[in-house]
């Protein structure tokens, strides 16, 4: 009996070093990304795009709150990062097929795919995450980090997405990182 | 003891391959174009509150609710569609799935099947099969729609995904009366 419950320890243990060592891995890509002159990275905290003289509502305010950062990584293809796009493609390929992150959708074709992922429950997700790749362009990871974010409670934020009531400047100069 | 261990890993191991289905592999393949949605993914839809008094919006929502995977995967290689063939023939032995109708359209050989469910108007699954083995541009369809699935809605969802057949799935209702 006892050994039963020391293999059922170790089993446990193990799952929370596996559980906890993805955690950290998404992240740690995306840091180690930021110093990588091939990739275009963006972070950008939800309280830096609110205005000041925003007109939202508490209801709408907290939703915002609960929405922390969005992440933006991208690698352009191109004639010389062939090799590369595959292998770092492949690893983020890996980091996602972790069972933490549940696939909501996914579509794929010849030269194109997209996956859309979650983390947390469908009512407070924490963390939402777009891959999505494209043979000829390159690929683009799209992240958002939140805590409880209440899907029909940011459909209702939506409509009051305006440049009144956020900044959209830091759009131009993911713009002028592309060209 | 052993048997004990022996389960627990069985448990284990089932349970991860228990989500796996005959047709992933298609998903990566590159001729393949693959469309799946998940459990999540219409839980998350019925959550969403759209506020909408429309009949209509309401009931389909309450379809979506119900359903646990869409899975589509469509080639127009024909290699990979005689695969296709190969495979959902095997799928239909070893699944409780019976024939629901067979269209024969424009050369485009057709077959719906459907697992039954709680009552006739429902069903735990819908497959379909679009095989084209006659033209030139040989292709090949497979849907499979697992969940409580409303007979009667789900020609209008299969109807939005633009899943060929989709017409004749309208008059499922009529037929079966």
């Amino acid at each position: 009996m006892k050994a039963i419950a020391y293999i059922t320890s170790l089993v446990l243990f193990a799952l929370f070093l596996s559980a906890c060592g993805n955690d950290v891995s998404l992240q740690k890509y995306i840091v180690e990304k930021q110093n990588d002159n091939d990739f275009i990275t963006l972070d950008i905290p939800s309280s830096l795009i609110l205005t000041d003289n925003n007109n939202l509502n508490e209801e709408h305010l907290k939703t915002v709150k609960s929405i922390k950062k969005v992440n933006i990584l991208a690698l352009q293809l191109k004639e010389d990062n062939k090799a590369r796009y595959e292998i770092e493609k492949e690893r983020i390929k890996s980091i996602l097929s972790s069972d933490k992150y549940e696939t909501l959708m996914k579509y794929g074709s010849n030269d194109m795919g997209a996956t859309l992922m979650f983390t947390g429950d469908v009512e407070a997700i924490d963390e939402l995450i777009i891959f999505a790749s494209d043979e000829e362009k390159g690929f683009g990871l799209f992240r958002v980090i939140g805590d409880d974010m209440n899907p029909s409670q940011v459909v209702k934020l939506m409509d009051n997405v305006n440049s009144n009531n956020f900044d959209f400047s830091f759009m131009n100069s993911l713009g002028s990182l592309v060209n | 003891m052993k048997k004990l261990i022996a389960i627990i890993i069985v448990a284990l191991v089932s349970q991860v391959t228990f989500s796996q289905s005959v047709f992933d592999k298609y998903e990566s393949q590159r001729d393949v174009t693959s469309m799946i949605v998940t459990k999540n993914m219409f839980k998350l839809m019925s959550k969403i509150d759209l506020s909408s008094n429309d009949p209509e919006a309401q009931n389909y929502l309450k379809t979506v609710e119900n359903l646990e995977n869409i899975r589509i995967f469509t080639t127009d290689n024909p290699t990979t569609a005689a695969d296709m063939k190969k495979t959902v023939e095997s799928y239909l032995k070893s699944s409780a799935l019976s024939e629901l109708m067979r269209v024969n359209d424009d050369g485009k050989n057709i077959r719906f099947y459907v697992k039954e469910g709680k009552n006739e108007n429902f069903v735990n699954e819908l497959f379909m099969f679009l095989y084209d083995e006659l033209s030139n541009d040989k292709m090949a369809v497979i849907m499979s729609i697992t969940g409580n699935i409303d007979l009667r809605e789900i020609s209008k969802l299969t109807a939005d995904l633009n899943v060929p057949g989709s017409e004749q799935l309208k008059d499922i209702d009529k037929k079966k009366n």
